[in-house]
């Protein structure tokens, strides 16, 4: 007698048996095919492994060369825009670029970079004596010490009150040497060259940063006390945060330690109220 | 009505020896007309083997039926394995007479010699391996005579082919060997065999697709073709009356091929 349910069951079995031998077979060859590619694959990193290290030294020595490049795209903000573009493109050239400047020259580089800010620092110190010539006021005041937190809350307003001033030109200009102020701070930070700071403490003054200006003033001071620009920076700067008597004490004191005509001039303006 | 014809389908594959039954295929038939032609000869015996289910007693009695009108012939489908009842036996139905009590094998050559025929008399011997190695060789002795021809049939297994080279290797004058059938022979096995039967229907639903799996599964013999395809038209049978929406009745099913394979013990499931 047939039992037809039973019989479909053992036929569904009869039918996954069956087919197991081949599903085995493909697994098998499936895991071969892998094992195969991935040996095949070891091999060629193998292979790549024997040749690499004279690449990798090449790409080291392009990526040193590439460090390099960077630090001197740094230390000379006027050569960058060139190197950096034909550079990159072609790893030649940059060798051939780290090639060019030879370390020991590197401070030869500073002091090119230097010279301009240098420049700009004595134009600024040329305008105000040019001013306090005409005028001449006597505003005594015996003792004034300036705690420098004292100043910290004064300081934050002037500037604000003084750009509203200005045109937006001036404001775009102020972007852009705020940038070159960072710049020239981590350029500072690195060497701590007082020419740095004294460029600073100028440009802070300029845009009428005068804490920033006084601070960045006190610092070039401590590295180099005979820096006539600085003190005059220094100096102006505490007038500018109220601290006139400080201001007057300081130049007071450095006149009789230099003889600075500068300093003479600006005390003199100081005093008579010409320079606020 | 669907029913009816798979159970008409299955009756035909009823394993049972008829001569009405037998199918002619062209390998076949030439090999019936080689025994035919031999059984002419003046040959002492012709041993038919082959494997179990090769269609050697399809071949006796087919022979049987062929040559009975013309000459006399017994076939003997279930050996006779008493020795005495073997001898009374072939007294009887060659000379017509009845012995009674024992007969052995000298009493039996003495009616022999005395009752001498015109026409040799063809004795049929069907699953002649199941006699004894001692009553073999008085057969072989009484075909020595020459006046009983012998047509026998045995399995060709290994045993059997030492039977054959012991007994029968110098006095055998023709052997024909049956084989299987392949599967375009198996195709037209079924589908003679089921238009013979009038099951035109269950003729038109096999394709050398499903011939092909049923020759893999019967590696083309006859007997398991039979019973095989019995199973498979006795599930459409149950299909048909039970969820005749499961069965497709213009295709054979491999499934159910293979379910009545699994039936029959022919797939180890």
């Amino acid at each position: 007698m047939l039992n037809i349910y039973d019989l479909e069951k053992k036929w569904l079995t009869y039918k996954i048996k069956s087919f197991l031998p081949v599903i085995s077979i493909f697994i098998a060859l499936l895991i071969i095919i892998i094992a195969i590619y991935l040996f095949v694959d070891l091999k060629k990193l193998n292979i790549l492994d024997t040749t690499i290290p004279s690449t990798i030294t090449k790409k080291q020595e392009n990526n040193i060369s590439n460090a390099v490049q960077e630090s001197l795209k740094k230390e000379t903000p006027v050569v960058q825009s060139k190197d950096i573009s034909q550079e990159i493109v072609t790893p030649t050239r940059v060798e051939e670029a780290i090639q060019l400047p030879p370390r020991n020259e590197t401070p030869s580089h500073e002091k090119n970079i230097l010279e301009p800010s240098m420049a700009f620092m004595e134009t600024m110190q040329s305008k105000p004596l040019r001013q306090t010539t005409n005028t001449q006021k006597t505003v005594p005041k015996n003792t004034v010490q300036v705690p420098k937190k004292q100043t910290a809350t004064t300081i934050t307003q002037k500037p604000q009150t003084q750009l509203t001033h200005e045109t937006n030109s001036i404001t775009i200009k102020k972007q852009n040497t705020y940038e070159d102020i960072e710049y020239v701070i981590k350029r500072f930070k690195k060497n701590n060259n007082p020419a740095l700071s004294l460029f600073v403490a100028k440009k802070y003054y300029e845009l009428g940063e005068y804490k920033q200006a006084y601070n960045y003033a006190l610092i070039t001071n401590e590295i180099n006390n005979n820096i006539e620009a600085s003190w005059i920076i220094f100096s102006k700067s505490l007038v500018k945060l109220n601290q006139k008597a400080k201001a007057i004490q300081t130049l007071q004191q450095y006149i009789n330690h230099s003889d600075s005509n500068q300093a003479k001039l600006l005390l003199k303006e100081i005093l008579s109220g010409k320079f606020k | 009505m669907e029913s009816n014809i798979f159970s008409s389908s299955k009756d035909v594959f009823l394993d049972a020896v008829n001569a009405k039954d037998y199918v002619q295929l062209d390998r076949v038939s030439t090999i019936y007309q080689s025994l035919k032609n031999s059984v002419k000869k003046p040959l002492k015996m012709v041993l038919l083997y082959g494997k179990p289910g090769t269609g050697k007693s399809m071949f006796l009695s087919k022979l049987y039926q062929d040559l009975s009108s013309s000459q006399q012939v017994h076939l003997y489908q279930t050996p006779i394995l008493d020795e005495s009842e073997f001898f009374k036996t072939l007294s009887k139905d060659l000379f017509n007479i009845k012995y009674i009590g024992e007969l052995n094998f000298t009493q039996f050559l003495v009616i022999l010699n005395e009752n001498n025929l015109y026409d040799i008399p063809l004795v049929l011997l069907d699953e002649a391996q199941l006699y004894s190695s001692e009553q073999m060789e008085k057969i072989r002795l009484l075909a020595d005579t020459r006046k009983i021809k012998f047509v026998i049939t045995l399995h060709k297994t290994e045993r059997e082919d030492l039977i054959a080279k012991e007994h029968f290797q110098t006095r055998i004058w023709e052997t024909i060997e049956l084989e299987n059938a392949s599967a375009v022979e198996l195709k037209m096995y079924i589908q003679k065999k089921l238009m013979k039967a009038n099951c035109f229907d269950g003729a038109n639903i096999f394709n050398n697709k499903s011939v092909q799996l049923i020759h893999k599964i019967t590696k083309g013999n006859y007997r398991d073709t039979n019973k095989l395809l019995y199973t498979v038209f006795d599930i459409y049978t149950w299909y048909s009356e039970n969820n005749p929406s499961k069965i497709n009745t213009r295709q054979i099913s491999n499934k159910i091929i293979e379910m009545a394979a699994i039936h029959t013990g022919l797939i180890d499931a």
